[in-house]
C-alpha cells in the first residue's frame, strides 16, 4: 500500500522541477498567450466528445460507433495534455503530464489503426439524397412485393429466423381461416398439426442454417392445420429472403387435397389397369399401341416394345383384317363404344379369339380398348355349331330319306289308276292324285280348297252328307261308298271306293278318299252284252253225212278269206298253225268224232292273208245212232287278248326272275300271314328252302315271333298299309342271331318285305366296340399312369384309371388341364421344366426322366416319366407314362447319401494319412539330423584324440579309438538306410520308361570303387526297357549289385551275371554271383529288416538293403525271391508285371 | 580382432561342430579372421550391425563367406539367408548352407533364396575335414569377390 501511495505521491509531486514560469525567460505576454491557447484548445477538445456522445445517444442506427468513441477519447486525451501544459506554468507535475501524453499517444494510434481499417467503408457511405431515393425505391418495391404476395395463387407465409410469422397474404387467411392479425408474430407452427410441431421446429432450424430455394414438389408433402382444427395435405415451397433484419423465410403453401384425390384415383386406375385380366390398351389415332397393360403382354406373349412398334392391325388374323379395319374406320369417324371380336396372333403364332370393347376419345382421337380372351368360349361355340351342323346334317339325311319314302309313296299313288283325294276336316280338297284330273277333267288348282260336295250329283248329296257325319264320328273306320260326280264337261261319272278319316294320324292329317271311276265298267257291261250278241264270234258247222263245211261270215272274216270262200274239212284244219296247235286240233276233232268229246282250245291260225292269229275254238258233236253226224262250234278272234296276256306273262316272268335273282331277300306274305313268294336270297336269310316256306305262316316257321318287336311291324304294315324301314336283330329257332335291314311295303297281296343281311356288318361293328372296350380296359388297367397330351398345347385329353388312382384327382379334374396341376413346389421340377420335356418329346425325341409330382392331397411323389410322340387316329399326340418310383428314389437317395458319406470318409482318411505322412516326414528329418550330429562329434573328437595325443596313447588305446569310429560309422549308415527304407514306404511311384541297360551300366561304374577284387568278371545280358519309378528302381539295382560284389569278393574268380527272362506275363530279372551264398532254408528271412545271414565282421551291412528291394518291387506289383547254396553263390530274382500299355497305344 | 575385417562368419549352434570346423580351418591357416556366432539372431545382429554389434562394425565391411547352419534355435538358417539376400547391401555375401542331413527338404528352397552352396556335413571325420578344408580354400582364396 505504501508503495502505491508513494507511486501516486511521486506522480503528482512537482517538487523536482520549477514551475514553467521559472524556466527560461517567459514574458507575461508569451506565457499567458501560451496558457490561454492551451485552455482554448482544451475546452474545444472537451466539447467535441460531449457533442458526439450526445448525438450518439440520440441516434441509434448509426454505424462505426466504435470510431466515434475512439475519436472522442482521442480528442479528450489531446485536450487533457493541453490542460496539463497550461497548469504546468504553476504546478510542474511533469510526470503526470508525461503519463497523459503517453496515454494520448496510444489512443491516437488505436484511432489511426481503426481509421485505416474502416476508411474505405466510411467513404462509401451514401449521401442523403441517394439514401432517400433508395428508400423511395424500397417503398415501391415493397408495395410491389406486397402486391405480388397478394396476387400469388398460393398462401404465402413469411417468417423470420425465429419462426415467427411476420407477413401473410389473403390466400393464407382464406386457406387457414385465420385473420392476418391472428397470425402475425405467432410461430409458424400454429399452421401445422400439433403432432408435427416437434419435427417441424427441427426441420425449420436446420433450414435456417442453410437456407436455399426449395421449389414446389421438391419437398415432402405435409399436413397443415386450419383454424377450425381440420387438417389437409399441402405442398410447400420455401425461399429465403435476405434482408437487413436477417434472413426471412418465405413459404408458399398449396392445398393439394384435390390433387391427392386425383392421384389416388389415377393410382387406383393404374392398379386396375395393371392387374386386370383383360387386355387393356390405348392406341393412338394411327392405330399404334401407346400403352398396354401387363395382361396384354402376358396373354399375347409379346414384349411391350414389340407391341409399341406395331399397329394393332399387324396382329389381326388375315381373315379378320377387313372386318377389323371397317370397325376401326367407324371408330375413327366417331362411333362410340363398339363391341367386336377378332383373332389375334400370339407371339408363338397361335391365334386367340378376343372380344373387344373400343371407345375413341373424341378429343385426342385415341382409342381405349379392352379385350377379353374368349378363345375357349369360341372353341365351345365352334364345337356347338359343329354339333348343330351334324344334327342338321342328320336331319337333312332323315328328311331326304323321308322324302324318298314320300316320293315312293307318291309315285305309287300318282301312278295308280285309283284316284286318291285328301280332304281336310271341312271336306275341302287338299290333295288329289293326278289320276283324279285325268278322270274328271278338273285340274288340281281348280279344285284345291273346294268342297267335295260341289261336284257330287245332286241326287247323291244327301247320302254324301250322311257319310261325312259318320266319318267324323268314326275316325279310322273305312267306309265303302259309290256315287256320281260331275266331270268338267258337265257329264257325270260313277265312282266307287273307300273313304277313311285319318285326321288323327300325324303322318296323314286328312280324310282319305280312295275311289275308282266305274263309269267305264258300267258301260262295258252293256257293251259286252252287245258283243256277246253281235260277237266277234263266228260259227261253223261240219256235216259229216254230207261232208260239207259251213263258216259264218265272221268266221270267214277271222280267217281273212274271200267272202265266198267255202272250206272243206281238211282245208279248215290247214289254217291252224303247223305244229303242236294243228296236231292238237286234229286230235281233238278225231276224239270228238269218235267219242263225242267236246273241246275248247285257244290256238293259233295262219289267216288267208298269212297273219298269225290267236283264236278260241269250241267244238261240240251231234250223234245219231251212235254215229257222229255233225260237229259244230264257235270260232272267236282272241288275238288281242291273247297278245296282251302273253305280254303280261312275259313281264311277270321277267319280274319274277329279277326278284329271284336279287341279292336282297324278297318275300311276299299274304294277309293270312302265309308266305306267297320268297326269292333265293331270302331262302338263305330264312334258312329254309322255298318249298319249306311257301304256304306256311310266318308264325309256323318262326315260332315265338309274336313276342318280338318285328312282329308289330308286320302287323302295322298289314293294318296301316304303310312302308316301314328298320334294322332288326333276329333270333333264329336254333338260337343264333342274325341282323337284317328290313323294308316293309304294303302290296295288294299283303306285304312285300325286302331284307338285307347285315349280320357281318353288325358283327364288325360289335368287334370294333368290343376292341374299343378292350383297349379302354387295357388302358385303364395299365400299371403306369398314362396321359395323352395334345401336342401343341400340352393339354391332357385322355387319362387312364391308374392316373386317377395315383394322383387322387378325378378324371374330370385332369382332363383338359395342363401338367401344372401336378406341379410341386420344388424349384427343380417346375412347369417350365415340364414344358421343356414336352416340347422335346413333341420334337420327336423320347424323354425319360424322374419327376416329383404333386398329388391332390398335397403330398409329393416320385415318378419315372416316359414321354413319347405317337400318332393316334391320325392325330399327333404325346403319350406320358408315369410310374411311381418312391421306393427306388428313396433307395437311390440313400445310396447317394451313403456315397457322399463314404467320399467324405475317404477324404478325411486321406487327410489323416497325409497328416501322418507329414508327421513321419518331419520325424525322419529330425531323426536324421539330430542323430547324426552327435555321431559326427564322437568321430571328430576321437580323431582329435588320435591326431593330437598319439604320443600319449599306446597301441591298445589306438585300437579302441578305431573301434569307436567304426561303430559310430555303422550307426550312421544304419540311420541312413533306415530312413531310406521308411521313405520308400511313403513315397509315391512316378512310373516312366526306364532304360535298364544304361541304368545297370551306370551303377556298376559307380560301384567300382567298392570292388576290391580285380578278378571280378561281369556277364550282362541285354535287358528290356521297363516301366517303373526310376529313383527307387535304381536303388533296387544298386542294392542287388552291391550285394553281389560284396558277397563274391572272397571268391577266387568272382563272377556276376545279370540277366532277364519272361514268364507268365512277368518280366523277371536276376543278379547272380558265385560268392559265399547262404543256406536256402533262410531265404525267407532275407528280405526282412535287420535280418542278416552273415556277420558284419565278415561282410559289412545294415540288413536293410534287401528289405528296401522287397518293398520297391512289391510296390511295383512284382515279387522278389532268392536261391542260393552255401559257398556256391546266390541268385536274386525280381519280377515286374509286363505292361501292355505300349502295345495298346 | 577388429570386427570389420572378419572373413568367415560361422553360424553354428552345435558347439562340437563349431569346434571341429574351426579346428579344421585352423589346420590350414584359414581361421585367422573367423567369427563364430551361435544362432540366427546373433548372426543377423552381426551382419546388420545391430543389437550388441551396433557401433561395433559397419555393415559395408562384409565377410568373404558366411557358413550358415540351417537347424538353429530362435531364427533358423533359412530366415537368416532370406534376410541377407533381401538386403541390397548384404546380398552379395556368399552364403554356404550347412546341414546334417541329406533328407533336408529345404535344399531347393535354399538355392531359390540365393544360397551359393549347400553342404551336408558328413559323419565321418575325414569327409568332414575334407569338406571344411575345401570350403575355406575355395571361398577365401580362390573365389574372386565382386568388389
Amino acid at each position: 500500500m505504501d508503495q502505491v501511495g508513494e507511486f501516486f505521491s511521486r506522480l503528482f509531486s512537482s517538487s523536482d522541477w520549477p514551475p514553467r514560469w521559472h524556466c527560461g525567460e517567459w514574458t507575461s505576454f508569451h506565457g499567458w498567450l501560451y496558457i490561454i491557447s492551451d485552455l482554448l484548445i482544451w475546452s474545444a477538445y472537451f466539447t467535441i466528445p460531449i457533442v458526439i456522445i450526445r448525438y450518439l445517444s440520440k441516434k441509434k442506427d448509426i454505424r462505426f460507433v466504435k470510431l466515434y468513441f475512439l475519436f472522442a477519447a482521442f480528442i479528450l486525451a489531446c485536450g487533457a495534455t493541453h490542460l496539463l501544459d497550461a497548469i504546468a506554468f504553476w504546478i510542474p507535475a511533469y510526470r503526470l503530464s508525461a503519463l497523459f501524453r503517453f496515454v494520448t499517444g496510444i489512443i491516437s494510434w488505436v484511432t489511426v489503426f481503426y481509421l485505416i481499417k474502416n476508411l474505405p467503408q466510411i467513404f462509401s457511405l451514401k449521401p442523403q439524397k441517394a439514401l432517400e431515393a433508395e428508400i423511395e425505391q424500397r417503398i415501391i418495391s415493397e408495395e410491389k412485393f406486397r402486391g405480388l404476395l397478394e396476387a400469388a395463387p398460393d398462401a404465402m407465409v413469411i417468417a423470420n429466423e425465429k419462426g415467427l410469422i411476420i407477413l401473410v397474404n389473403r390466400q393464407t387467411e382464406k386457406l387457414f381461416g385465420y385473420t392476418k392479425d391472428e397470425l402475425i408474430s405467432k410461430p409458424v407452427e400454429i399452421l401445422i398439426p400439433t403432432s408435427l410441431h416437434h419435427k417441424h421446429v427441427a426441420h425449420r432450424e436446420k433450414y435456417t442454417q442453410d437456407p436455399h430455394v426449395r421449389s414446389m414438389g421438391a419437398g415432402l408433402e405435409l399436413e397443415a392445420l386450419k383454424k377450425d382444427g381440420s387438417k389437409f395435405p399441402v405442398e410447400i415451397s420455401l425461399s429465403p429472403l435476405v434482408t437487413k433484419d436477417g434472413t426471412l423465410i418465405s413459404a408458399s403453401v398449396r392445398d393439394i387435397t384435390e390433387r391427392i384425390k386425383a392421384e389416388k384415383k389415377i393410382k387406383e386406375f393404374q392398379y386396375f389397369f395393371n392387374h386386370s385380366n383383360d387386355l387393356s390398351c390405348i392406341a393412338n389415332n394411327e392405330g399404334f399401341f401407346e400403352i398396354v397393360n401387363p395382361s396384354f403382354t402376358k396373354i399375347l406373349g409379346y414384349s411391350e416394345n414389340e407391341l409399341y412398334n406395331h399397329s394393332f392391325i399387324d396382329f389381326v388374323h388375315p381373315d379378320d383384317i377387313a372386318a377389323s379395319l371397317e370397325i376401326y374406320g367407324q371408330l375413327k369417324s366417331g362411333a362410340t363404344v363398339l363391341h367386336f371380336t377378332n383373332r389375334y396372333r400370339k407371339k408363338d403364332n397361335s391365334y386367340l379369339w378376343l372380344e373387344w370393347n373400343a371407345t375413341p376419345n373424341p378429343i385426342t382421337g385415341k382409342l381405349y380398348c379392352i379385350a377379353r380372351d374368349i378363345t375357349d368360349r369360341k372353341k365351345a361355340e365352334d364345337a356347338l355349331s359343329k354339333l348343330n351342323e351334324e344334327l342338321e346334317q342328320r336331319v337333312e339325311e332323315r328328311t331326304i330319306e323321308i322324302e324318298k319314302n314320300e316320293k315312293r309313296f307318291r309315285a305309287l299313288i300318282e301312278n295308280s289308276h285309283d284316284i286318291i283325294t285328301l280332304m281336310n276336316d271341312q271336306f275341302n280338297v287338299i290333295y288329289r292324285s293326278p289320276s283324279a284330273s285325268r278322270t274328271n277333267g278338273w285340274s288340281h288348282e281348280e279344285l284345291k280348297d273346294v268342297s267335295i260336295l260341289k261336284n257330287i250329283h245332286p241326287a247323291d248329296i244327301e247320302i254324301a252328307k250322311e257319310i261325312m257325319q259318320e266319318l267324323i264320328k268314326n275316325p279310322g273306320k273305312e267306309l265303302h261308298v259309290s256315287f256320281r260326280i260331275q266331270h268338267k264337261d258337265k257329264h257325270y261319272l260313277w265312282v266307287e271306293g273307300t273313304v277313311i278319316n285319318l285326321l288323327h294320324d300325324a303322318d296323314v292329317k286328312a280324310i282319305v278318299f280312295n275311289f275308282r271311276d266305274i263309269t267305264q265298267r258300267k258301260k262295258l257291261e252293256t257293251l259286252l252284252h252287245k258283243a256277246n250278241t253281235l260277237a266277234r264270234m263266228g260259227s261253223w258247222e261240219v256235216d259229216l253225212v254230207n261232208e260239207t263245211v259251213y263258216w259264218s261270215d265272221i268266221t270267214r272274216e277271222i280267217h281273212e278269206t274271200e267272202y265266198k270262200y267255202v272250206p272243206d274239212l281238211s282245208t279248215a284244219i290247214i289254217f291252224y298253225k303247223e305244229g303242236p296247235g294243228r296236231d292238237l286240233i286234229t286230235q281233238k276233232v278225231k276224239e270228238a268224232i269218235e267219242s263225242g268229246k267236246p273241246w275248247d282250245e285257244e290256238l293259233q291260225i295262219i289267216t288267208a292273208k298269212n297273219n298269225e292269229k290267236w283264236i278260241r275254238t269250241i267244238g261240240e258233236t251231234e250223234f245219231i245212232n251212235g254215229k257222229c253226224v255233225r260237229i259244230y262250234g264257235s270260232f272267236q278272234d282272241i288275238h288281242q287278248r291273247k297278245e296282251a296276256e302273253e305280254k303280261i306273262i312275259a313281264s311277270e316272268k321277267r319280274f319274277r326272275t329279277t326278284l329271284d335273282n336279287m341279292l336282297e331277300g324278297a318275300q311276299i306274305i299274304g294277309f293270312d300271314w302265309r308266305y306267297i313268294y320268297i326269292n333265293d336270297s331270302f331262302e338263305k336269310h330264312a334258312r329254309y328252302r322255298r318249298d319249306e316256306m311257301i304256304g306256311y305262316t310266318v308264325m309256323e316257321k318262326f315260332p315265338g315271333i309274336e313276342q318280338t318287336e318285328v312282329y308289330k311291324v308286320y302287323e302295322r304294315c298289314f293294318a296301316e298299309r304303310v312302308s316301314i324301314h328298320l334294322e332288326n336283330e333276329f333270333k333264329f329257332p336254333d338260337g343264333t342271331i342274325g341282323w337284317f335291314e328290313l323294308s316293309f311295303q304294303p302290296i295288294p297281296e299283303g306285304i312285300f318285305i325286302l331284307s338285307i343281311d347285315i349280320t357281318e356288318r353288325k358283327k364288325a361293328e360289335a368287334n370294333i366296340i368290343r376292341a374299343e372296350t378292350n383297349y379302354r380296359e387295357i388302358f385303364d388297367k395299365a400299371s403306369d399312369a398314362i396321359y395323352v397330351h395334345e401336342i401343341d398345347t400340352g393339354r391332357i385329353i385322355e387319362v387312364n384309371q391308374k392316373a386317377v388312382a395315383i394322383t387322387g384327382f378325378s378324371k374330370e379334374e385332369i382332363l383338359n388341364s395342363n401338367p401344372e396341376i401336378f406341379t410341386s413346389d420344388n424349384p427343380e421340377y417346375t412347369v417350365t421344366h415340364a414344358v421343356t420335356y414336352l416340347q422335346k418329346a413333341a420334337a420327336g425325341e423320347p424323354q425319360l426322366f424322374d419327376w416329383l409330382t404333386r398329388k391332390k392331397d398335397g403330398s409329393d411323389s416320385w415318378m419315372e416319366v416316359n414321354l413319347k410322340k405317337a400318332t393316334i387316329a391320325g392325330e399327333e399326340r404325346i403319350l406320358a407314362f408315369f410310374r411311381e418310383i418312391n421306393d427306388r428314389k428313396k433307395a437311390q437317395l440313400e445310396v447317394q447319401k451313403l456315397n457322399e458319406e463314404l467320399e467324405q470318409k475317404v477324404i478325411s482318411r486321406t487327410e489323416q494319412l497325409k497328416r501322418t505322412n507329414e508327421e513321419l516326414e518331419a520325424f525322419s528329418y529330425s531323426v536324421s539330423h539330430d542323430l547324426r550330429a552327435p555321431l559326427r562329434g564322437i568321430i571328430g573328437f576321437t580323431n582329435i584324440l588320435e591326431e593330437d595325443y598319439s604320443s600319449k596313447l599306446d597301441d591298445e588305446a589306438m585300437r579302441i579309438t578305431s573301434v569307436i569310429k567304426t561303430n559310430t560309422m555303422r550307426m550312421a549308415n544304419l540311420i541312413d538306410d533306415l530312413l531310406a527304407f521308411s521313405r520308400m514306404g511313403r513315397q509315391e511311384l512316378l512310373k516312366a520308361p526306364v532304360d535298364t541297360n544304361t541304368m545297370v551300366r551306370e551303377i556298376i561304374d559307380e560301384l567300382k570303387p567298392t570292388n576290391k577284387n580285380p578278378q571280378l568278371q561281369w556277364h550282362i545280358e541285354p535287358l528290356p526297357e521297363i516301366d517303373a519309378d526310376i529313383a527307387t528302381m535304381r536303388q533296387v539295382w544298386t542294392n542287388l549289385i552291391s550285394n553281389a560284389i560284396k558277397y563274391s569278393s572272397t571268391s577266387q574268380k568272382p563272377q556276376i551275371t545279370i540277366g532277364h527272362y519272361t514268364e507268365k506275363q512277368q518280366q523277371i530279372f536276376f543278379v547272380k554271383d558265385n560268392g559265399v551264398g547262404f543256406n536256402n532254408e533262410y531265404r525267407n528271412k532275407l528280405f526282412r529288416v535287420f535280418q542278416r545271414l552273415h556277420n558284419s565282421q565278415d561282410f559289412e551291412g545294415t540288413g536293410i538293403g534287401l528289405a528296401i528291394v522287397e518293398k520297391v518291387i512289391t510296390k511295383h506289383g512284382g515279387k522278389v525271391w532268392a536261391e542260393a547254396e552255401v559257398n556256391k553263390g546266390a541268385c536274386f530274382f525280381f519280377s515286374l508285371p509286363v505292361t501292355n500299355e505300349k502295345n495298346e497305344k | 580382432m577388429p570386427l570389420n575385417s572378419v572373413d568367415i562368419l560361422l553360424v553354428e549352434d552345435n558347439m562340437n561342430d563349431a569346434e571341429l570346423t574351426i579346428r579344421e580351418l585352423k589346420k590350414h591357416n584359414l581361421s585367422n579372421k573367423l567369427f563364430h556366432v551361435r544362432d540366427g539372431e546373433e548372426a543377423l545382429e552381426f551382419i546388420f550391425a545391430t543389437g550388441k554389434f551396433a557401433g561395433q562394425r559397419q555393415v559395408d565391411y562384409v565377410p568373404k563367406v558366411v557358413l550358415l547352419d540351417i537347424q538353429m534355435p530362435k531364427i533358423n538358417g533359412i530366415e537368416v539367408l532370406q534376410q541377407i539376400k533381401e538386403n541390397e547391401r548384404t546380398k552379395i555375401i556368399p552364403v554356404v548352407m550347412l546341414t546334417s542331413s541329406k533328407e533336408d527338404p529345404d535344399i531347393q528352397r535354399c538355392y531359390a533364396l540365393g544360397a551359393n552352396s549347400y553342404i551336408v556335413k558328413p559323419v565321418n571325420f575325414e569327409g568332414f575335414a575334407e569338406s571344411i578344408k575345401n570350403l575355406g580354400f575355395y571361398w577365401l582364396l580362390l573365389n574372386q569377390p565382386p568388389h
